[in-house]
């Protein structure tokens, strides 16, 4: 897996980021998202769905238990939004502040084998920590992702420092990707982001493991429950390559229903990739074919794995 | 220094909140619920009705007797000898409520009918 990209490489996310001040934090978050966060302890980290009404899901976000305050990172476009939900309906005699990070924060995944030349002194660490886990090195927040095919190592840092962390990750031969390659790793491996979730149901895009329905009520749960008491999927996530690029949309398959292929990678002459969601029938078949005669090969069901139930 | 005690974070995000003058209905049944479940107090506590973020629809309902808070934020409402508080800031979304109780084993107690809710949960307690 690792040939298929530079060694060693980094990408800047960008994300959204909202601090959470004052003791209530925690109780507040707790009542409009999709999971469980009351028992968690400083030092973890924990990812839910904020969905809307309707149950679609408005933002993925990564919480950080940080002291008495909350770190939130969620999608760069979502920011404004989630920020406006979480600052409206808070009680009366509640403690809590939302602040808006989104000019102080920055955010690097890097991958490869180099790794320990980064981290030289805190690289034990790291290898012990636990995907729910961070820990904090100078001004930066350091966790690692064990979930994928690929370990990842993500770098939360104040914006001031971007140059520096860049400058010693091109010193240790670290390769920029950029937003293509980051989405053919995501498809390779199986990352989930925003493309996929955005303005959907939940389950349709396998992020099941998001949604606890035994925490009580939550913005959307009332649809999340009619939903998972019918027993039945409608649709489900994939990956899918082809001979044939195919851009990012809506496509008719041969046989009924459509594809929304929501990442797409160009092979350029070799097999492009894709993620999708395809409807439930077509996920124990090899293939899809288009109505445009396109034939698409259905490698394997994406599925969000969540840190939270890794304990 | 951590990553979070640097400056460069924006002032505090606020929502617009709408302030009006509240009226509420409360029902017989519900001022006699309410003057039982003060038991004497009323001269030093209130009752709190209060809408908070959560709940199916959005936001969910809350009610809590208490000792008076004596904040120029809230809206006091007289019902006999009992004293109802709305937070200004909740103004707008329980403006109008109806409060009653209903004396059942099941699904009983107090009830909120609120008649600027756009979509209300199966079990009374969140609106939106």
């Amino acid at each position: 897996m690792l040939n298929l990209y530079p060694t060693d490489f980094y990408y800047e996310i960008k994300s959204s980021y909202t601090i959470i001040r004052g003791k209530d934090g925690i109780k507040h978050l707790e009542r409009v998202l999709t999971t469980k966060i009351e028992n968690i302890e400083f030092g973890n980290k924990h990812e839910s769905l904020l969905c809307d009404l309707n149950g679609r899901v408005i933002d993925l976000l990564t919480i950080y238990i940080i002291k008495n305050e909350l770190l939130i990172v969620g999608n760069s476009i979502k920011g404004d939004e989630v920020r406006r939900i979480l600052s409206t309906g808070i009680p009366w005699n509640e403690d809590i502040i939302v602040l808006n990070a989104d000019e102080s924060i920055r955010k690097v995944i890097l991958s490869g084998d180099k790794i320990n030349r980064i981290f030289k002194n805190i690289y034990d660490s790291i290898l012990k920590l636990k995907d729910f886990d961070w820990l904090e090195s100078g001004d930066n927040i350091i966790s690692t992702n064990n979930r994928h095919k690929i370990t990842s190592i993500e770098i939360l840092m104040p914006k001031n420092e971007m140059n520096i962390i860049k400058e010693k990750l091109i010193e240790n031969k670290f390769k920029m990707i950029n937003e293509k390659e980051w989405n053919k790793f995501r498809i390779d491996v199986g990352i989930i982001n925003h493309k996929e979730i955005d303005n959907r149901i939940p389950f349709n895009v396998g992020m099941k493991e998001l949604v606890k329905m035994d925490k009580g009520c939550y913005p959307g749960q009332e649809i999340h429950a009619r939903l998972e008491s019918r027993g039945k999927l409608t649709k489900t996530l994939v990956r899918l390559s082809c001979q044939n690029f195919l851009k990012e949309g809506e496509y008719k398959i041969d046989g009924g229903g459509k594809i929304i292929i929501t990442t797409a990678y160009d092979g350029k002459g070799n097999k492009s990739k894709f993620l999708g969601i395809i409807p439930i029938k077509y996920v124990e078949m090899d293939k899809i074919v288009l109505t445009n005669g396109i034939e698409m090969v259905i490698e394997e069901v994406v599925s969000f794995q969540s840190l939270n139930f890794h304990r | 220094m951590g990553l979070l005690d640097g400056s460069g974070f924006s002032l505090p995000v606020f929502s617009e909140v709408n302030v009006v003058d509240v009226q509420i209905d409360v029902t017989e049944s519900a001022q006699l619920a309410m003057k039982k479940s003060m038991e004497g107090d009323e001269n030093t506590h209130v009752l709190i009705i209060s809408a908070e973020a959560g709940g199916c629809s959005g936001y969910l309902y809350d009610m809590k007797i208490t000792e008076d808070p004596k904040d120029d934020n809230f809206q006091r409402i007289r019902i006999g000898n009992v004293s109802i508080l709305i937070h200004n800031k909740d103004s707008s979304l329980l403006n109008g409520i109806k409060l009653d109780y209903k004396d059942t084993l099941m699904g009983g107690g107090f009830q909120i009918e609120n008649p600027s809710a756009d979509r209300e949960c199966g079990c009374g307690q969140s609106f939106g």
